[in-house]
């Protein structure tokens, strides 16, 4: 299945207070691909996720969804296309994990039959490794069991778009790579993934794309290699960095030695 | 500081001048500056005193729906019943009551000003008995007995002549109020030939009554509280329920100053008793003769 | 978890069993043939005495238990409930000014719908002061904060009432029961409860949206500031109703939702009605419990469920402790 769907921002702007967050930025994110979304601190990267799943309104500047204005659709619908994973892994309730995946098909409404529903869930269970812990209590959980919940609450809802914000923090290594292979097998099926991410040396690892925000701008964009460069590091984040390319295992890694002397 | 010094001086002003009136307590002057903090006491007060003896009755006075005495009052200075109002009346007799402010009653206590505490009388005797003790502060017994002799003699009057029928009646107040046994309502409609519902059902002083109990036996009077204009809550509204308005008794506004007053409000109070026994027994005799 | 399949049936059977007892209860013994005896007095006791004290029993509880489960669903905590968080005060004190104020008399719907004013001010208040991320503290303070200023307003109108003998009267209703409770009672409340209700079943899946906090309930289309105006018209309505006609009777959102989670799960959407039906249950219950007690004079119903859901409030609260900043 062939999802061809763009979601781009134009001259997009974010003011709050006296703080320009976000600066003219512009970029177009097509679906079938991870992109990650780099920056030091206070870069702009929570914000620029937010704008695009309609949750913040730019001070100037559009969000577009295949060519259309986002705001233009209704929030149901825009639900159902970009689906959006917090930061911070809330649960207000001690639900069942099953319960807290068919949260996220409550974009359908009555557009999709219990059936549906319930299919989709098992789906998204079945995909995550969480369907044995179906009946538990989600508060039972350790820190990487609930992000794994968290991410098939998302999936459940089938939608083209995945934007998730810093799912990787506060996992360990291992299920941090759980969890890339997760959305990387989600851009193969055809979905669009757009994250944000701290960790550089796992984002060169997983993206097909990274794009870096430095004081509400883009500084670089294209793929791992050619966009970290040691320059752009030494630059953007004040460090010293490497590619090294490990004989053995394939990729080349990226390295950081330290702060940048400068 | 100069407050402080302003309010010690008043004090001292009170005291002195309460000492030198206890000082010519001798021979026992009537007092001329009465101050009455209750509007039960205030309608015994008027009847005892002339105006010019009052040096105030309380605010609730004035008002119709609570005092018997309201085009009176309009013409008598009134307090609003604080320590600070009567202090500076320089009053030589309180006449205050258990509804009196404790805090009130304290401070007048602190600033050395007496006053006479009256219960709410729960029996004609009583209610005597405290007619003639105002009347005795007041040093105008003559006027106490004459007051006396119309309350006594209003119920003699109103007393069921020999040979006619005893009725029922209760009495249903804002909040489902009735007086019980053991006050001075039920005594006066005993006297006039009703026996009192409530009573009958144990009900002592001024308890609410289930509308159930009344409309499981329908009195044949029903003494229905008056309600005031704003009302709208329930303790109001329940002398409107719907059940009572199907119930065969007859029914007469019943203000809250007969329930809760007694004196000479006892006079008005058994006329409204007799007229209503008299209409009922009249109504009976028609049923009778058709 | 869904709701095991015998809990319905078993809390309907419950309301219908205690709205009998509740027809059934009282200080006259009626003939169970009071139908085909021509009985005009069993009669009128029946229905314009004993029928709208247990249905309003019914309508009033399930108000209670709604608003309460809405509460907590939407502060995201168990402690919620019109009661503790100030709303049902607020309610009196819009009852109490429109006495005050003299138009209670104009028409019998002003003084409910001034109980539905207060109660809604109250909510706005409450999100105002809390928000939808309190902690508990926070909202247990707001609510707190709101009762004081609720009561404070009430003492203000009861010094200046112009009768001697409206402070008792006042107070007495405050204290909440259904006794002598008429049909007119009934027949004004009922329709702002329903429609109140309804407002607050439409909030469903913002509820349980908000299980995954503010800015997940948001990316699943929920439109939060919408949802605030009709959680706030629902319980303002539903409680402020429910308050006019009796007065204060607490703690009925914050037990039966509770009570009720084990069983239904945790998810707020599914605890709305039988919240709801709970709520129709304990009242009645009480209702019937104060009728049994023995004694003269009835125990007010408000008094009864402060007894029962006081020291549940402080269980709840010393087992939520460490949580609760």
């Amino acid at each position: 299945m062939k999802i061809d769907s763009s979601l781009s921002v134009a001259g997009l702007s974010f003011e709050r207070g006296e703080r320009r967050i976000l600066d003219a930025v512009s970029v177009q994110f097509e679906s079938g691909a991870v992109t990650a979304v780099l920056g030091p601190n206070g870069a702009g990267k929570s914000t620029l996720l937010g704008c695009m799943a309609g949750l913040l309104r730019p001070s100037l500047g559009s969000v577009d969804l295949d060519g259309k204005p986002l705001i233009a659709l209704p929030a149901d619908e825009r639900a159902r296309r970009i689906a959006f994973l917090p930061q911070i892994p809330e649960v207000s309730w001690p639900v069942e994990v099953a319960t807290l995946v068919a949260l996220g098909r409550i974009p359908f409404r009555r557009l999709a039959s219990d059936a549906d529903n319930e299919a989709a869930v098992r789906r998204a269970m079945q995909v995550t490794h969480t369907a044995q812990w179906s009946q538990r209590t989600v508060t039972t959980l350790s820190g990487g069991e609930r992000a794994r919940v968290l991410l098939a609450r998302v999936i459940a809802g089938e939608s083209d778009w995945i934007l998730a914000d810093e799912p990787f923090a506060g996992l360990d290594p291992a299920h941090q790579f759980e969890a890339a292979d997760l959305l990387r097998s989600l851009a193969a099926q055809g979905h669009g993934v757009v994250l944000t991410i701290h960790d550089l040396a796992l984002a060169a690892r997983i993206a097909d794309r990274v794009v870096i925000l430095h004081r509400g701008r883009i500084v670089a964009d294209g793929e791992p290699e050619a966009a970290l460069t040691p320059a752009t590091l030494r630059e953007v984040y004040g460090i010293e960095a490497q590619w090294l390319s490990v004989r053995e295992r394939g990729a080349p890694l990226i390295a950081i030695h330290g702060r940048h002397a400068g | 500081m100069p407050r402080f010094a302003y309010a010690s001086w008043l004090c001292v002003a009170v005291l002195a001048a309460s000492t030198a009136a206890r000082a010519d307590e001798a021979p026992h002057p009537a007092p001329s500056r009465i101050v009455s903090l209750n509007q039960c006491l205030d309608a015994i007060l008027v009847e005892l005193v002339p105006a010019q003896r009052i040096a105030a009755v309380s605010h609730y006075a004035r008002d119709p729906l609570v005092s018997a005495i309201a085009d009176r009052a309009a013409h008598l200075p009134i307090t609003y019943e604080t320590a600070e109002e009567i202090v500076a009346l320089r009053p030589d007799l309180v006449l205050a009551s258990r509804h009196s402010a404790i805090a009130t009653r304290s401070a007048l206590r602190r600033v050395g000003i007496q006053y006479e505490l009256f219960e709410v009388p729960f029996s004609v005797p009583e209610s005597v008995a405290q007619i003639r003790r105002i009347a005795e502060l007041v040093g105008n017994r003559a006027a106490g007995e004459a007051l006396v002799a119309k309350i006594e003699g209003a119920i003699e009057a109103a007393r069921l002549p020999t040979g006619a029928p005893r009725l029922t009646a209760a009495v249903y107040g804002t909040g489902g109020l009735t007086a019980g046994s053991n006050t001075v309502t039920d005594e006066l409609m005993r006297a006039v030939g009703f026996d009192n519902l409530a009573a009958r059902y144990g009900i002592e002083l001024h308890m609410p009554i289930p509308l159930e109990l009344i409309v499981a036996q329908p009195p044949d009077l029903l003494l229905v509280g008056d309600i005031p204009a704003a009302a709208g809550m329930q303790p109001a509204r329940v002398v409107q329920h719907r059940a009572l308005r199907k119930l065969p008794s007859m029914r007469r506004t019943f203000p809250a100053r007969f329930m809760y007053c007694s004196g000479p409000t006892i006079v008005e109070d058994l006329a409204e008793l007799v007229a209503a026994r008299d209409s009922l027994h009249a109504i009976a005799q028609a049923r009778a003769a058709r | 978890m869904s709701t095991p399949r015998w809990l319905m049936p078993t809390l309907l059977i419950l309301v219908l069993v205690l709205t009998a007892a509740s027809i059934a209860i009282g200080r006259i013994v009626l003939d169970w043939n009071v139908w085909l005896e021509q009985d005009a007095i069993s009669r009128t006791i029946l229905l314009e005495l004993r029928l709208p004290r247990a249905l309003l029993g019914v309508v009033i509880g399930a108000a209670l238990g709604l608003a309460g489960a809405a509460m907590q669903g939407y502060l995201r905590n168990p402690l919620a409930d019109p009661g503790t968080l100030g709303v049902s005060s607020m309610a009196a004190l819009g009852a109490v000014l429109s006495i005050f104020f003299g138009v209670a008399g104009l028409h019998p719907s002003v003084l409910p719908l001034s109980g539905v004013a207060g109660a809604m001010i109250g909510m706005l208040a409450l999100f105002l002061l809390a928000g939808r991320t309190a902690s508990t503290l926070t909202l247990v303070l707001s609510g707190v904060i709101l009762s004081a200023i609720a009561i404070a307003g009430i003492a203000l109108v009861l010094s200046l009432s112009p009768s001697p003998w409206a402070a008792g009267e006042i107070v007495r209703w405050m204290l909440g029961a259904l006794a002598d409770r008429s049909l007119d009672d009934l027949a004004l409340s009922t329709p702002l409860i329903v429609v109140g209700a309804i407002l607050i079943l439409n909030s469903r899946r913002a509820l349980d949206a908000l299980t995954l906090g503010e800015t997940g309930a948001r990316s699943l289309g929920i439109d939060l500031g919408r949802t605030q105006l009709q959680l706030a018209s629902g319980v303002g309505l539903v409680v402020g109703a429910s308050v006019a006609v009796s007065g204060i009777i607490g703690f009925v959102g914050l037990v039966v939702p509770h009570l009720l989670r084990p069983l239904v799960g945790a998810r707020p959407a599914a605890l709305l009605i039988p919240s709801a039906i709970g709520g129709a249950v304990l009242v009645l219950a009480g209702d019937v419990v104060v009728r049994l007690l023995p004694g003269g004079s009835e125990l007010q119903l408000g008094v009864v469920m402060s007894l029962i859901g006081a020291p549940f409030f402080f269980a709840l609260l010393y087992s939520m402790r460490r949580q609760v900043t």
